[in-house]
């Protein structure tokens, strides 16, 4: 008997993959559910596919005041992390399965969804009377592609400058301000890096840094300092990059962020900014709305002031988020822009930003934050911040069926400046690349 | 004679120190930072002193909450019993494959044996979209099966074992055949037990396998029911921060539990085909 | 022997079948992407012949990473097979306590990658790294490591051989493990030196288990792309950009399975060439 066991254990195993073989040609229950699902009077499920914590952060609570609304709708969420979503969306998404129905997309990545048939036009479900004027303009830019609404804005966001009070009174400096009409340029904040940037233990390395960049060397941070010069990166149709990404402009905006490394050494060469802010290592740092809960908990004594733009030019601040898809291939469709439509439009919006805390998209829920005293006054007053940026200085990222492509190659060109290479070099070098990679979507 | 000896084991233990520092000191920050406050961690990485490696404040809260917030039990069980079923039958599958290829001679062997090496050539990065579109169809999307099946046949283990059978004496398997033998009973009770060792490299080979699959599971598996290690210690990297202690946590136990299993099973490292004397 | 017949077909059957399924065919649909390229007008796939193929001949960025691949596998492969067969030779020694040095050359086998990754990257930041600071406590210049294009290379070789070492190690040791002490005893009564002990008796007894490491070593070299996805993302100046790191980013940035595939399949000639040259050393070496 002993002898037999592997034998049995292998024959079982044979049999259990013949047998999933099989129900490869029957008509599994699920998928004869889902046609019949919608009109029937029962209940239908649809699956949201979204990041690993967002659960967390208050999207069942706005699927169970959903449900409540829509008795025969079951939302069921699907989460997988941050680092690896856009490979997972790739695989699940190219492989046409029909177990999807809500995507939770990268605004700029709309386009690209778009060109390969991921997602279903919205606005059969959604009227365009519905949420022209409910949205801000930057999100309802990011969400259509070629005149149709594709997937509806979730939140937006936009980025301030947030400064170690400590460090400044420390150096005796005033800090930046929070008035737009004060709102510091990328020259002073040099400025004052500079004298925040100092070696503590005299060992000969400095330990406190003057200024930090949150997502470094990301085109959704970085390229608030062309904007600022009024380079566009891309051609209108978004399909090449030379004479754009490598315009003098640009590489003008690549010089100033080389300069942050190499000429003043104000900035780090540490992926970790965040990490430096949080434990008063660094005296000014770039980031977004989620930050002050994370300082807080860190015991930080921080302030918060607008972003900065070059003197002379004009405010540009990065801005767009995480929108909301109907898969192509969903059988739900229907139950899915239901959803869709309380989360971005409905009673959804308000719940969302109230437990989520992302800057939203909804114009209703930002202008009840420009009228609420809750906002008036420091922490807070971030959102009032943030609102003022998204209606006046947000600039998108620009809107190409590459934009994928594009963004991973210019962080490849900025990462190569902040490395060190000449800025002209970088950038002349990179576009070639970029335009290769657009070319296919001509 | 006698006086050159234990130098020469304080040489080599000295050698083995050496070594043993330089594979544990890039570990020791994980263990350092996996009992640290959250926001200890960055505080002490630089400017470099004695605090970057000695911690001063001391909490287990990173294990507990890995238990309490985590389901962490769950994920231990998920991605042992994904492991141990995988070297359970890969030795099997592996080993019968190899023993065919190390001890018979038939058509299309050398051509057999140029697939086996080819399948573990393929990347399985760039199977991973066909690959997910066979198993959904199979439906085991969000199953053990998934997680197992396809990882059972490796032809790394075919090739390690085929190595070493092939240094297995003829005579063994010609007397055993003269006895009246069947190739089964030759196979179970003569060859598989005389190679221990290669079966405990084998299996080695397939656990770590498992242990550190990432992508895999990722895809194929959703629910928190299926979360194996690799998959769960991802999720501490959020969109905007990173739960830094508790991935340094979890990332501690992911190496302790494979050295915990292995310890006892070295002794078979030196009972090979040696210490029976049937070598020649 | 007319009942050996089918036997060794069915010892393969079990092997065989599941490999057809879940490596092969898949293989086979990715040889069949290599030869389509996709057409975003109209979401349609349309049949390219070898375009995918000559298009890469044309391209800099693929001859770049042929470079860098077989640059790195030049010197990866051979130092660590050796370094590894040296571990073995060093635990295969009967010291008390081996078996404890045996379970930690096994510690960096199983840390997941992305933390060793993490782990290495904050030991080698250019600026406060724990590295830097000990080069600055010795009064010796810092280095730039994974910040520069002529150190990033070999900064992954040094992770990789850290991690990779004490796993090959195990299967030489199972190797040192079936030579016979006989064998010394008898070279020791010859009076052959330490030297010749080892190319005549070790050597041509772990010539399979050495095979074997040297064979699965390089392939796994060749593919060989999680560190620089994870660290560098293929730069400084596209120094780490290996084939695989391209074939990767090709399938899930640049939308071009196409490449990707064509990319993969061109990996796999070069990898059966290099393998079936080295099964012929290893077999005509003494």
């Amino acid at each position: 008997m002993k002898k037999s066991l592997p034998l049995l254990l292998l024959l079982a195993l044979i049999t259990t993959i013949l047998a999933g073989c099989q129900s490869k040609n029957d008509v599994s229950p699920d998928t004869a559910s889902e046609t019949t699902g919608q009109n029937a009077g029962k209940e239908t499920e649809i699956t949201m596919v979204t990041l690993s914590d967002y659960d967390k952060y208050g999207l069942n609570d706005v699927i169970s005041s959903f449900e409540k609304a829509n008795p025969t709708i079951k939302v069921k969420l699907e989460m997988y992390p941050f680092n690896n979503y856009f490979e997972t969306l790739e695989v699940k998404l190219g492989s046409r399965s029909t177990d999807y129905d809500l995507i939770m997309v990268d605004g700029p990545l709309i386009s690209n969804y778009t060109v390969k048939g991921y997602l279903a036009p919205l606005d059969s479900y959604l009227k365009p009377e519905q949420w022209n004027s409910k949205w801000v303009d930057s999100s309802v830019k990011a969400g259509t592609y070629n005149g149709k609404l594709m997937a509806a804005p979730m939140d937006t966001s936009t980025q301030v400058l947030y400064y170690n009070k400590d460090l400044f009174e420390q150096k005796g400096i005033t800090p930046p301000s929070s008035d737009p009409d004060q709102r510091w340029t990328w020259e002073q904040v040099v400025d004052a890096a500079a004298k925040l940037t100092y070696d503590t233990n005299g060992d000969g390395q400095n330990d406190v840094f003057g200024f930090g960049f949150e997502q470094v060397s990301r085109a959704y941070q970085i390229l608030s300092l062309s904007d600022s010069l009024g380079a566009k990166p891309l051609s209108d149709d978004g399909l090449v990059a030379t004479g754009y990404t490598n315009s003098d402009k640009f590489v003008q905006a690549g010089k100033f962020y080389y300069d942050l490394f190499h000429t003043s050494k104000v900035s780090p060469k540490t992926d970790q900014t965040q990490e430096y802010f949080k434990t008063g290592k660094l005296a000014m740092l770039i980031g977004g709305t989620w930050d002050p809960k994370i300082f807080a908990e860190a015991k930080v004594n921080f302030g918060i002031a607008l972003h900065p733009y070059f003197a002379g030019q004009k405010a540009a601040t990065p801005t767009g988020s995480w929108h909301l898809g109907i898969s192509e291939t969903s059988g739900k469709k229907e139950a899915a822009a239901k959803f869709i439509e309380y989360l971005t439009l409905g009673e959804g919006a308000k719940i969302w930003f109230e437990k989520d805390g992302s800057l939203p998209a909804n114009v209703d829920v930002l202008n009840a934050i420009d009228q609420d005293p809750k906002y008036d006054q420091f922490p807070n007053n971030l959102y009032r911040i943030a609102s003022y940026e998204a209606k006046n200085t947000a600039v998108s990222r620009p809107v190409t069926p590459g934009y994928l492509d594009w963004e991973s190659l210019y962080f490849k060109a900025f990462e190569d400046i902040r490395n060190g290479i000449e800025p002209k070099q970088a950038l002349d070098g990179i576009v070639t690349q970029m335009d290769r990679q657009l070319k296919k979507y001509e | 004679m006698a006086s050159t000896k234990p130098i020469k084991e304080i040489a080599y233990y000295a050698l083995h120190i050496l070594i043993v520092l330089a594979i544990v000191s890039p570990l020791l920050f994980a263990l350092v930072s996996s009992v640290r406050p959250l926001n200890d961690i960055f505080k002490y990485v630089s400017p470099v002193t004695w605090r970057t490696f000695i911690p001063t404040e001391i909490t287990l809260q990173a294990y507990v909450d890995l238990f309490k917030e985590w389901a962490f039990g769950t994920i231990l069980f998920n991605t042992l019993l994904v492991a141990v079923a995988t070297v359970l039958f890969g030795i099997i599958i592996g080993s019968m494959a190899a023993f065919s290829f190390a001890k018979f001679e038939f058509k299309g062997k050398s051509l057999l044996f140029g697939f086996v090496l080819l399948t573990f050539m393929i990347p399985f990065e760039v199977i991973a979209i066909p690959l997910y579109r066979l198993i959904d169809q199979l439906n085991w999307i969000d199953s053990y099966y998934a997680l197992i099946v396809p990882a059972v046949a490796n032809g790394l283990v075919i090739f390690l074992y085929r190595q070493f059978f092939m240094d297995l004496p003829n005579a063994l398997i010609e007397s055993a055949l003269l006895d009246g033998a069947r190739w089964w009973k030759i196979y179970t009770a003569i060859i598989m037990p005389l190679c221990k060792p290669v079966s405990i490299s084998a299996g080695l080979m397939l656990f770590i396998s498992q242990w550190e699959s990432f992508l895999w599971p990722l895809l194929v598996t959703h629910s928190q029911k299926f979360r194996v290690i690799q998959v769960a210690l991802s999720d501490f990297t959020t969109e905007h921060s990173t739960l830094w202690n508790e991935m340094f946590a979890m990332a501690v136990i992911a190496v302790i539990i494979p050295i915990l299993i292995l310890l006892p099973l070295q002794r078979y490292f030196v009972q090979g085909v040696t210490n029976t004397g049937i070598k020649e | 022997m007319a009942k050996v017949k089918y036997t060794p077909y069915l010892f393969l059957l079990p092997a065989v079948l599941l490999l057809l399924i879940f490596k092969m065919y898949p293989i086979v649909l990715g040889f069949k992407t290599s030869l389509y390229t996709e057409s975003f007008i109209g979401n349609i796939e349309s049949f390219a012949g070898f375009d995918n193929y000559t298009g890469l001949f044309t391209d800099t960025v693929f001859w770049k990473s042929v470079y860098v691949t077989l640059f790195l596998n030049v010197f990866i492969n051979p130092i660590q097979v050796v370094l590894s067969f040296i571990l073995a030779i060093l635990l295969n020694k009967k010291l008390k306590g081996i078996s404890l040095f045996r379970s930690i050359n096994l510690l960096p086998v199983v840390v997941s990658l992305p933390i060793a990754c993490i782990l290495w990257n904050i030991m080698l930041s250019p600026e406060q790294g724990i590295v830097n600071s000990i080069l600055n406590f010795l009064h010796l210049p810092q280095q730039p490591f994974l910040a520069s294009q002529h150190q990033a290379i070999w900064i992954i070789i040094a992770i990789a051989t850290w991690k990779g070492v004490g796993y090959w190690s195990v299967f030489l040791l199972a190797g040192l493990q079936e030579v016979p002490d006989s064998l010394y005893e008898a070279a020791n009564i010859d009076g052959a030196s330490k030297w010749e002990q080892f190319k005549n008796v070790t050597f041509p007894l772990m010539k399979r288990p050495l095979t074997f490491v040297t064979v699965t070593d390089t392939v796994t070299n060749f593919l060989l792309f999680a560190p620089m996805y994870l660290l560098t993302k293929g730069g400084p100046q596209n120094s780490t950009n290996v084939l695989m790191l391209e074939s990767y980013n090709s399938a899930f940035v640049y939308s071009d399975p196409g490449r990707a595939s064509a990319i993969v399949m061109l990996l796999l000639i070069l990898i059966l060439t290099i393998i079936a040259l080295q099964f012929r050393m290893l077999r005509s070496k003494v």
